[in-house]
């Protein structure tokens, strides 16, 4: 039925009525007037819509669909319609639309449409063969021009597919065309003709017509398979695979081509027993990658064999060379490298595990090195042609080997979590037993470290650095997903080199990275591992950054291995990608929540446990260290718990983010959550060790300041006259100029504490920490200096050689402003006891002065409790207080 | 005023859209260009085609067989005067029933086919209205597509 049917009525209301209005009642025999061809007025059109007719007649055979034309004027109409005969035109695919638009809107070259037709009237030069090429779509000729293709293919095609044909007669086709290539090309051209017809027979016509190209097409097929055998490939072979081309585009000769090929009909996959060996070195399995190279290279020499044979048999058509080699290259890694690959997958899989984890990779990498070797670079050859004809398949070629590895992926994937797991689960527990053994006898031995641990102090931020410098370059070569990363020497400018090329070469290098066999350039940070991890004896029975390495090394591994996979197309890239997250989760899990997280905890419950020597202790013992033991342990693993976080942050840079396995802003993925996660615990840790550290520090500051400062230091002319003492023992005088011994203990702990933690906390944390410090310092030397008595001439002097010596710590240490005023109000407070008791007015006015100064922090109690300090308090008592009050206490008696 | 089940009425595309349209299927619908008795007679037939599979899209009606087979209840259905096959083809294409159209036509063309122009004639009682002159000229015309 024509398509123009489906479009909503058509008809105009008018039109429907006509037949409803009948003269007198209806007659209802078959000899009353028909309204179904009923005719308008001028007798030139049926009533109904064309494309009822046409409807109704398409159910005619042809023959009869056009004699209709001979009922009446009407009639002819519809049958002479090119509607009805652009649809078979369209059947036979030679009606083109675009191009009997433009005679439609171009009145010139419609002027001329009459003239091409009368032309193919007359040309001698169209045959059955090429008579559907001729066709014009030229509007109101679409009769015209099928009858011209129907005179010329009807009778050929009729007495081919006449129903009592036996293969007695000859049928006129194959008598008129002798050589195989016009059978087949007249073959083409019926098939496409029988398209075109739709009387009842047409079907078993077809049927017949497709039965006898089967013939032809099988005897063709027949002589290029002999034509195979005997290697004449251009002669015979190329003869019949382009007349199967010429009969059905060539998809038929391409099969029969592939399965006769040599390669993938006598290739024997090679045994695998003797690959697996125990490597001596480390004593673990080991797969001997020479023979499957070997057997790779025969398979990609033969089929660089069969492509150019391909060349030689299709060479005029090169969308068949194309499909040919392409098949080929299918064949070889479905058939062929498909089991190989299962049988060196679970061959391995039985032995052992972390070899298998290495097969599965490494085989992996080995199959798209063999397509890209294929595709990219071949010295051997100078088939540029090969290359060529293979590059628009890449992807397919690629997408073949995804799809006969995806079977192995999903064990495998589980099975490098589960080993990853194993190893880190084994890694901590056995470092955490070691710890716990150690731990007694540490103990000792530690005290004497102390000392070495100064050192680490001044240089740890510059090792530091170095560490991380060759941990990132470590991180940003190449792994080596095969072979075990064992740490070769190798010298560091090759290195350099070699990393450099790398980065220039290939875009492909991630995925071909097995070409780079250079070793890891681990040396470097394996130096520096253990230069830093000998810096930190103090903290090995908490945590080892040898173990730290281990487990980021291991991940690496994992991750670069998994990688390989997330290129797979659809779910199984999905996961592998989601692997490599829970991989990198299962090490902040292990290495944070486990490793880290137990050393902090332990070392936390030590800084709380600690208690400073009291008063009471020997204060005489020289020796004792200057260092509260478990906050610098504490302090040191602030240090490296920091370290380890810029790794994981590396790392997270490079194996995830810069992978794109990842999306830095998806906040629900696990891995950055378990990130985030991470990062909390280690602040958490600092902070609620930096608050204990401070009491601890603090208990010790008053420690010292307890006893090391000698009773009646800063009261030393309390008996004599201060002139006296000077002129008597002036060396003594100036020994004292400095800072007293008290004062120095006290800001060389502090110091060397706080010192610690540059460059290593959070630079918000570390102020906070450094201010508190510093606040706690005043208020602990302020009470100090209200515990002793302190005389004008002499003691004065020391206190302010001490305060002055605070001041200058904290201006130049400390370097926190806030606190600057703080120590700037003791060193004021400090002129108190030097003015002379003959003037104790001024005493009074530079109280006032302080007071207002330093509004805020020190309040007039505490000036006047700071006074009362002085070894002469009683005697210019009454002055002072005159002074700041204006009248003397004991005025305000008297009255 | 006829009432009928929603999915009889609804092997008609016409209808269909328009109970979408007013969206309540328990509405009056107005038909105008078919009358009663006729629309009566197809319902008949939706009604015995209900269950019937939507006939497929536009392409594949050229896949469909051109053969005039009808199947023996619609060809019972279709045992009318002329004047109602007419009117059936018609309310088919207005209400837009493929199936139905389908089954109208290829009972006419059954009625034309192996018969010469000029049983055709009579059978449908059509005038001729060509000369003798022009009927040998169109005789000519057609010659090639004349049986093999």
């Amino acid at each position: 039925m024509p398509a123009k049917s489906a479009t909503p009525p058509t008809v105009s209301s008018g039109g429907l009525q006509v037949p409803h209005l009948p003269q007198g009642p209806r007659r209802l025999t078959s000899s009353s007037l028909p309204p179904i061809f009923a005719v308008s007025p001028d007798k030139e059109h049926l009533l109904l819509p064309p494309v009822l007719y046409q409807a109704i007649l398409s159910y005619l055979p042809l023959s009869q669909y056009v004699a209709c034309a001979q009922v009446s004027r009407a009639f002819r109409q519809i049958v002479y319609d090119d509607a009805g005969w652009i649809s078979r035109l369209r059947k036979l695919k030679v009606w083109d639309d675009a191009g009997a638009a433009s005679f439609q809107s171009d009145a010139k070259k419609w002027t001329k449409a009459r003239s091409i037709i009368m032309q193919d009237l007359t040309s001698k030069n169209i045959t059955p063969l090429n008579v559907l090429e001729t066709v014009h779509s030229i509007p109101g000729y679409a009769r015209h021009e099928f009858a011209r293709v129907y005179k010329l293919l009807a009778p050929l095609y009729f007495d081919l597919t006449r129903p009592a044909r036996v293969s007695q007669f000859e049928p006129q086709v194959f008598k008129i065309y002798r050589t195989p290539e016009l059978q087949a090309l007249v073959l083409r051209t019926l098939i496409q003709f029988s398209n075109a017809l739709t009387d009842d027979d047409a079907d078993e016509q077809r049927q017949r017509l497709y039965g006898i190209t089967e013939i032809f097409e099988n005897a063709a097929i027949r002589e290029l398979e002999t034509g195979l055998d005997a290697q004449d490939y251009e002669g015979r072979a190329r003869r019949y695979a382009l007349v199967l081309t010429m009969l059905n585009g060539g998809n038929t000769a391409v099969q029969a081509f592939i399965q006769r090929s040599k390669l993938l009909l006598s290739t024997v996959t090679p045994g695998t027993s003797t690959y697996f060996q125990v490597d001596e070195k480390s004593g673990q399995m080991k797969i001997d990658l020479e023979p499957v190279k070997t057997f790779l290279r025969h398979l990609s020499d033969g089929i660089l064999k069969e492509a150019s044979i391909i060349g030689k048999i299709f060479s005029t058509k090169n969308d068949l060379v194309e499909k040919a080699t392409f098949h080929i290259v299918e064949r070889v890694i479905e058939d062929i490298l498909g089991d190989y690959c299962l049988v060196l997958v679970d061959r391995s899989h039985e032995i052992d595990i972390n070899l298998y984890l290495q097969v599965v990779s490494g085989a992996y990498e080995a199959l798209l090195q063999f397509v890209y070797s294929l595709l990219l670079e071949d010295p051997d050859t100078d088939d540029k042609a090969l290359r060529e004809t293979l590059r628009p398949f890449h992807l397919s070629v690629h997408a073949i080997i995804d799809r006969i590895y995806e079977q192995h992926v999903d064990l495998y994937l589980q099975e490098e979590l589960d080993r990853f797991r194993t190893k880190c689960e084994g890694e901590v527990s056995r470092f955490d037993r070691k710890a716990a053994q150690q731990e007694q006898e540490q103990e000792t031995i530690l005290r004497n470290k102390y000392r070495e641990m100064a050192i680490l102090q001044d240089s740890s931020g510059a090792e530091k650095f170095d560490f991380l410098t060759s941990f990132k370059k470590v991180l940003f070569l190449p792994a080596v997903a095969i072979g075990s990363p064992v740490m070769h020497a190798s010298t560091s400018s090759s290195r350099a080199s070699s990393s450099m090329k790398d980065d220039t070469s290939e875009k492909l290098s991630t995925q071909t990275s097995a070409t780079s066999k250079e070793p890891l350039p681990s040396t470097e940070l394996a130096a520096n591992a253990a230069i830093l991890n000998s810096r930190l004896a103090s903290i090995r029975n908490l945590f080892s950054l040898e173990v730290a390495l281990d487990l980021i090394q291991a991940a690496r591994e994992s991750i670069e291995r998994t990688a390989l996979f997330a290129l797979f197309e659809g779910q199984t890239g999905e996961e592998a990608k989601e692997q490599c997250q829970l991989i990198f989760t299962a090490l902040l899990e292990f290495l944070g929540f486990h490793h880290i997280q137990n050393g902090f905890e332990r070392a936390l419950s030590h800084l709380t446990e600690y208690r400073p020597p009291t008063i009471t202790d020997d204060g005489g013992d020289g020796e004792r260290p200057q260092q509260v033991e478990p906050l610098v342990t504490f302090l040191e693993l602030v240090n490296v718990g920091d370290l380890i976080q810029q790794m994981v942050d590396v790392f997270y840079e490079k194996e995830l983010i810069s992978r794109k396995f990842l999306d830095r802003t998806d906040f629900l993925s696990p891995a950055v959550k378990e990130k985030r996660r991470f990062e909390q615990m280690l602040d958490g840790h600092v902070a609620l060790g930096l608050n204990r550290g401070i009491d601890v520090l603090i208990e010790q500051v008053n420690y010292f300041l307890a006893t090391y400062q000698r009773p009646n230091e800063f009261n030393v002319n309390n008996d004599t006259m201060t002139g006296n003492l000077v002129a008597h023992d002036p060396q003594f005088f100036d020994a004292r100029l400095g800072p007293t011994e008290a004062a120095i203990k006290v800001v060389n702990t502090v110091s060397s504490h706080t010192k610690l933690l540059n460059g290593n906390t959070d630079k918000t944390t570390l102020d906070v920490f450094l201010q508190e410090v510093g606040l706690r310092l005043y208020s602990s030397i302020g009470k100090h200096i209200k515990r002793q008595t302190i005389a004008v001439d002499g003691g004065a002097v020391l206190l302010i050689s001490d305060l002055n010596y605070y001041y200058r710590f904290v201006e130049i240490s400390l370097r926190q402003r806030p606190l600057l005023p703080y120590f700037a109000a003791l060193r004021e407070i400090a002129q108190l006891y030097l003015i002379d008791a003959k003037s104790a007015r001024e005493i009074g006015i530079v109280m006032s002065d302080v007071v207002q100064k330093f509004a805020g922090i020190v309040t007039a109690e505490d000036v006047l409790e700071y006074v009362q300090r002085r070894a002469d308090w009683i005697l210019v008592k009454r002055d002072v207080e005159k002074a700041v009050y204006g009248l003397g206490l004991t005025d305000c008696l008297v009255m | 005023m006829i009432d009928t089940e929603k999915d009889v009425a609804e092997r008609s595309v016409l209808i269909k859209n328009m109970i979408e349209d007013v969206g309540d299927a328990s509405t009056e619908i107005p038909i105008p260009n078919v009358t009663a008795n006729v629309l009566k007679k197809v319902l008949e037939w939706c009604e015995h085609h209900k269950g019937d599979p939507i006939a497929a899209n536009e392409d594949d009606t050229d896949a469909r067989k051109k053969s005039t087979d009808i199947d023996e209840w619609d060809q019972k259905f279709m045992q009318v005067d002329q004047e109602m096959l007419f009117e059936i083809i018609l309310a088919a294409n207005y209400l837009d029933i493929k199936a139905l159209l389908e089954v109208g036509c290829k009972t006419v063309a059954n009625m034309i086919k192996g018969k010469t122009p000029e049983e055709i004639r009579r059978t449908f009682n059509i005038q001729n209205d060509f000369t003798p002159e022009e009927e040998a000229q169109i005789r000519r015309e057609n010659e090639w597509a004349e049986d093999r």
